[in-house]
């Protein structure tokens, strides 16, 4: 650990800021482990100026097994929009409700 | 200092298989009585299979140098022999090698045949370190990056046609047809 590291909070899981994620792929595809997985739809975004309709991506589920991830970060360094990020509260061992609810899922009613 | 930074690891001498035993004596003659490792190395693209000993002089202890031997076998039938006359702890070396690779090791008539059963493995015959051999956790997933927001488009809209991401981590060997049951038991 650099000193930089050192002062910080241990890194025990990776949180997911959902409000920057734009869906891109780019963390699941870097993933040696291939252990994230991301659901996302696209929809006409309701703002977009002009007559051609704009298209957006919509996230709708994104979980990280916690059984095969390996705390490498490279989908932290990966990510352009940093919407992913080290927390420092572990994931404990649990049932699979347990863990799941540990996941992130797009509220009910959409987003 | 690291202890693998003790001692120089000095070039491979490449022997024929059929001298395999007979350099190993010799070099064990000569001081090297010491076996660090004995593994192997496939290569398929010549069909080859090659057997790879370190050898240590024990009078230098850790601080020596290491000496490397090795020798070429064809894939299909991988016949070695085997060297447990000159170094016996050769003999779990052997073992594994057989497990993971699928080399056959011979000994002279007379002599018993090689223990080659398998050390981890219920059943011998799948050689989990050749390059063929698939890694059911990459070949019997679909890789979650392939799933792309653009696969779901707004009603009224299609599906744009885009080039699927290379797969990575999974080798082309593969995924290749099987080959025929032509690689000994």
């Amino acid at each position: 650990m650099t000193g930089e590291h050192a002062a910080q909070e241990p890194a025990a899981r990776i949180e997911l800021l959902a409000a920057n994620c734009t869906s891109c792929m780019l963390c699941v595809r870097a993933c040696p482990t291939w252990c994230i997985q991301l659901d996302s739809h696209q929809e006409i975004d309701p703002d977009s100026p002009g007559r051609r309709p704009k298209v957006r991506n919509v996230l709708d589920r994104f979980a990280i097994d916690w059984g095969l991830c390996m705390f490498c970060g490279i989908c932290v360094q990966v990510c352009p929009f940093e919407a992913l990020e080290w927390a420092s509260d572990a994931v404990r061992a649990g049932t699979r409700a347990e863990l799941d609810a540990t996941l992130w899922q797009a509220p009910a009613g959409g987003n | 200092m690291p202890l693998w930074q003790r001692g120089a690891v000095m070039g491979v001498e490449v022997t024929a298989a059929r001298d395999w035993l007979a350099h190993h004596r010799a070099a064990s003659e000569q001081g090297w009585t010491y076996l660090e490792f004995l593994t192997a190395v496939d290569w398929p693209d010549t069909a080859e299979i090659e057997i790879i000993a370190g050898l240590r002089q024990a009078a230098a202890g850790r601080c020596g140098d290491v000496r490397l031997l090795s020798c070429r076998v064809p894939r299909d039938t991988a016949l070695v022999p085997s060297i447990v006359a000159v170094h016996p702890w050769a003999a779990w070396h052997e073992r594994e090698t057989h497990e993971m690779f699928g080399v056959r090791f011979t000994s002279d008539p007379g002599l018993p045949a090689p223990d080659l059963r398998p050390l981890l493995l219920s059943e011998v015959g799948q050689w989990p370190l050749r390059r063929t051999t698939a890694l059911p956790a990459r070949t019997d997933r679909r890789w979650p990056g392939l799933s792309d927001p653009g696969d779901h488009p707004p009603p009224g809209m299609t599906v744009r046609r885009r080039v699927a991401p290379e797969v990575p981590g999974v080798p082309a060997l593969w995924l290749a047809p099987p080959s025929p049951q032509g690689e000994h038991p």
